[in-house]
């Protein structure tokens, strides 16, 4: 039986009412079919957290509470994780399978880093259809070559799934999330 | 300084390392909170002179490492903090709990953890003394619990379910996505811009003739509406006899939403409110019995199939309706406007309300307009040019001898029976016995004779030959159709009603479609006149006519709709000299009427559908006592043209009566019907002379009057002897010919401008009605 592959899109997002975070992932086949959902409960800083940890909040809750979490209790095994945020490259470490961040094209801010930062590994991704606007795909500095290991499927994806829509649907989900079950408020 | 805390929380955070000096520890004024920028020059500030460091591996916020309340209170003066604050700010941030599920079938054969219910008895010692779940006392507390939530009766539904339609993939903005829909399916080209319209429109009035999928176009926009996370809660009402219709269709083209048949019992249907979905599917009159026992009346989504079942404001269902709240409302009909611009104002007054006023009931033109943009309506015609050809054949048939007298008999003496009434006979009298002549022309109960019997007898026999299937129409299920079953039984007739229950109406029309030595299905008309599709017969017989032609095209749709291969034979039987006759010629001009009006909105006045009038002008002898006319809808006083505008043709002529006794006339209004060209008779009598005149109203509210009315009421006018003048009054105007025509003739024309001159000249009290 052939093998299917599947994506796994993972970010952080902000409770309905701004006070708090929820890490979800979301686990597609090659063609955006869900396959698995898992998200975290709201991490909800104090206001006491904000000030100490200042700019680190988010990708501390981001990738140490939320993401590392997220991908250990996958049932699927992916073949591709998507993230939306650069912080969320920094999940690398725990997975074994490529990690990429993805921008569109004209919506990313070039950001000049010091001398001494090593610029992340980025490359542009055309939709070989032409269905959707290209994308630049980064990956985490320490991990270079996952830009070249994933190259082949996003471009095969890329053709009839655009890789940013399923983060749309995971925020929708969530809000919706929340109004089924209050604990995700 | 003695010492300080250096917070370091990982190795990938190190720039942003902090560390706080402790109050206890502080030499300084006050305690402070550096960055590690700032390091020199705290390390700098003359009162430190140690810094001790303590490298934490993760960030551990602890009551010593805090700041105390009053401390924050002065660092943070922007903040208000309660009491019930500091615990929750002291805790460190820890990894949450993750929840979830999966949705890939391969894997679901695995076991999944299934989300905790609240657990209400545990094994603790309740205050009683003993474990909780053996207390009585404690258990009762349970039910009590689970009764205020609703925790007992309600199906449980994984939330996580109800989030999967929008956590499937986008359907494609022409729907052609390989996964839209399940493997054979796909929507037709026309269906495309139909569903579009229904997504694009909170609210809005898909009128597709039927069958051209109005149902699938519904689903698949919902599932749209779904997908975008604009609706969570939906609710569907639909008529009886299409709830397993519905159920099939939202099955097969909405399998990943979840719905709830709100059928049965009545405590079980307020279980079923009460269990979470994504779309409720019920009848108008379970949400009338359960509308008070709702949990919520708020929807995200509200469908409504047969639309004109809310078209009476003051029915039970429409109250009913009108008591959903929902963001979206869309409406479903094939007849929208079955009779009167009324019910269309009414049925648009719950799908957009506001857009439509009781003034718009005498203005088609500006209805169009108005609904134009929340209302789409396509015709088989225009869009389904390969739909096999519907062949419409009238069978007039002689009644049988039997079927005769006993037909004689029952008019003759029904109408003395009328007559007899008086002022107490009301059209229900008259209806009454309509209905038992036309059961009379179906079939003849003592003799067991059916013309139409006989008839049916003859053609079934070569459909069945042919392998083909019929409907068989009556809207006399009991007085009919019960008879000719077992005369009908060498076709093994199934018999579809109103007294079924759901479930035997599904094995029934499963029955039909499938087997195939049922060659025939007798249906009531109002059972199974709605939704279902029965693409498998090709034959349909209306037994009688319904008063409304919609509901016998309604019928007849069941057939001819998508998938249906054959040609399609719409027989109507009629028998002459009866009063099908009667009824048949006057659907004739309402068929018209409906043309004109439904599917290009014109502008005659649709108000001129069955009226009383005409149903008693169906029996041929009555006498009918002279008509009151107080009338709720006539202004107290006649401000405005649009006032004369607004009465009906009767009310019309009352007024024009009353004006000319304010002129000083006396008046006599003539029969509603049968008034043999004359609406009132006047007279006025001066010292030396008498004048009688004889007065035709025509209320045509913005038309104009045609010719021929000026030269029927002058032939009138030459056959009686007791008239010397005529009168021809309108609310409209009159045509050139008209004034061409009575141009030294004794008659007068009266036109609408006229007549509200006259009327604000001769005021008249109408408080004390007409």
């Amino acid at each position: 039986m052939e093998e299917r592959t599947f994506l796994g899109f993972l970010s952080l997002n902000e409770t309905s009412a701004g006070d708090g975070y929820i890490g979800a992932i979301l686990v597609t086949d090659q063609y955006g079919v869900p396959a698995e959902f898992r998200c975290t409960y709201p991490v909800k800083p104090s206001v006491l957290h904000k000030p100490l940890y200042g700019e680190t909040l988010k990708p501390y809750i981001g990738v140490e509470l939320c993401a590392k979490r997220l991908v250990e209790v996958l049932d699927h095994r992916l073949n591709l994780l998507v993230v939306n945020a650069r912080f969320l490259l920094d999940v690398r470490p725990s997975c074994n399978y490529p990690v990429i961040f993805i921008e569109r094209v004209g919506e990313a801010i070039e950001v000049a880093l010091p001398d001494a930062v090593t610029s992340p590994p980025k490359s542009r991704v055309a939709c070989p259809s032409g269905r959707f606007q290209p994308i630049y795909v980064s990956a985490h500095s320490n991990y270079a070559q996952d830009l070249s290991e994933s190259r082949p499927l996003v471009e095969n994806t890329f053709s009839h799934l655009d890789l940013l829509e399923p983060f749309e649907r995971i925020a929708t989900a969530l809000k919706a999330l929340a109004q089924q079950d209050g604990r995700f408020l | 300084m003695k010492g300080a805390v250096l917070e370091r929380q990982s190795s990938d955070f190190r720039d942003s390392i902090r560390f706080k000096l402790s109050a206890a520890l502080l030499p300084v004024p006050k305690p402070t909170i550096l960055r590690l920028t700032d390091l020199d020059s705290a390390l700098g500030h003359p009162g430190i002179n140690q810094v001790q460091v303590e490298v934490l591996e993760t960030p551990e916020l602890s009551q010593n490492f805090c700041l105390l309340p009053s401390e924050i209170y002065s660092y943070y003066p922007d903040i208000r903090l309660t009491e019930a604050d500091f615990p929750s700010l002291f805790s460190p941030l820890t990894v949450p709990r993750c929840s979830g599920k999966v949705y890939d079938r391969q894997l679901e054969s695995e076991p999944v953890a299934q989300p905790e219910l609240p657990d209400l008895i545990t094994e603790e010692i309740c205050k009683h003394g003993i474990y909780k779940r053996w207390c009585s006392d404690c258990q009762e507390e349970r039910r009590q619990r689970e009764k205020l939530v609703g925790i007992k009766h309600v199906a449980y539904v994984d939330p996580f379910d109800l989030i999967l339609p929008i956590l499937e993939p986008p359907l494609g903005e022409e729907f052609d996505s390989p996964f839209c829909f399940a493997p054979g399916q796909s929507l037709y080209s026309f269906q495309i811009p139909g569903v579009r319209f229904l997504v694009e429109h909170v609210n809005a009035l898909l009128g597709d003739e039927m069958g051209l999928g109005k149902t699938i176009q519904a689903i698949v926009a919902a599932r749209v509406v779904f997908r975008q996370g604009r609706a969570a809660r939906g609710l569907i009402l639909c008529p009886r006899s299409v709830v397993p219709d519905w159920e099939k269709a939202l099955w097969e083209w909405a399998p990943e939403l979840r719905i709830r048949k709100v059928r049965g019992p009545k405590p079980q249907r307020i279980s079923l409110w009460n269990s979470p979905a994504h779309l409720y599917l019920t009848t108008y009159e379970t949400l009338r019995e359960d509308i008070d026992e709702l949990p919520t009346k708020q929807f995200d989504l509200c469908i409504l199939d047969e639309v004109v079942k809310i078209k009476t404001p003051d029915a039970g269902v429409t109250k009913a309706t009108r008591q959903i709240k929902a963001d979206i409302r869309w409406g479903l009909s094939g007849y929208p406007l079955e009779n009167k611009l009324e019910e269309l104002i009414t049925i648009f007054s719950y799908i957009k309300p506001g857009l439509l006023h009781s003034y718009h009931a005498d203005a088609p033109w500006l209805v169009k307009d108005a609904i134009a943009p929340f209302f789409l309506r396509r015709r088989k015609l225009d869009v389904l040019k390969d739909l096999p050809e519907k062949i419409s054949i009238t069978r007039w048939l002689e009644l049988t001898h039997a079927q005769r007298e006993a037909y004689y008999r029952a008019e003759r003496e029904g109408i003395v029976t009328l007559n007899q009434m008086g002022d107490l006979m009301t059209v229900q009298h008259v209806w009454a016995l309509i209905t038992k002549l036309k059961q009379i022309c179906n079939f003849e109960p003592l003799s067991n004779d059916s013309c139409k019997l006989e008839y049916l007898l003859d053609v079934l026999d070569e459909i069945a030959a042919q392998g083909e299937k019929a409907l068989v129409f009556s809207q006399f299920p009991e007085k009919t159709l019960k008879f000719l079953q077992p005369m009908l039984a060498l076709y093994n007739p199934l018999f579809y009603h109103g007294g079924l229950t759901d479930h035997q109406r599904m094995l029934v029309l499963d029955q039909f479609q499938n087997d195939d030595d049922r060659v025939l299905l007798l249906m009531s008309v109002k059972a199974g006149g709605l939704g279902l599709n029965l693409q498998r017969a090709n034959h349909v017989f209306h037994l009688d006519q319904w008063w409304n032609p919609a509901t016998a095209a309604q019928a007849e749709d069941r057939v001819h709709r998508i998938g249906q291969e054959r040609t399609v034979f719409v027989t109507t039987l009629f028998t002459t000299d009866t009063i099908e006759e009667r009824i048949h010629n006057i659907l004739i001009q309402k068929r018209h009427l409906f043309d004109r009006v439904i599917d290009a909105l014109s502008e005659e006045d649709v108000r001129q559908s069955l009226t009383e009038e005409e149903i008693y002008s169906l029996l041929p002898g009555l006498e009918r006592g002279k008509p009151t006319f107080a009338s709720q809808h006539i202004p107290a006083k006649i401000s405005a043209i649009q006032d004369v505008e607004a009465l009906s043709p009767r009310e019309f002529e009352n007024l024009v009566a009353r004006l000319l006794e304010r002129t000083g006339y006396q008046v006599r209004l003539t029969a509603a019907s049968r008034d043999g060209g004359v609406d009132i008779l006047a007279k006025r009598s001066g010292a030396l002379t008498s004048e009688s005149i004889v007065v035709q109203c025509k209320h045509y509210p913005h038309g104009t009057v045609p010719v021929s009315e000026v030269r029927a009421l002058y032939g009138v006018l030459r056959r009686r002897d007791d008239a010397h003048h005529a009168i021809l009054v309108t609310s409209g105007e009159f045509s050139q010919d008209c004034y061409d025509f009575a141009r030294g003739l004794p008659i007068d024309l009266v036109d609408g401008k006229r007549l509200f001159g006259l009327l604000q000249k001769y005021p008249i009290d109408y408080s004390v009605g007409l």
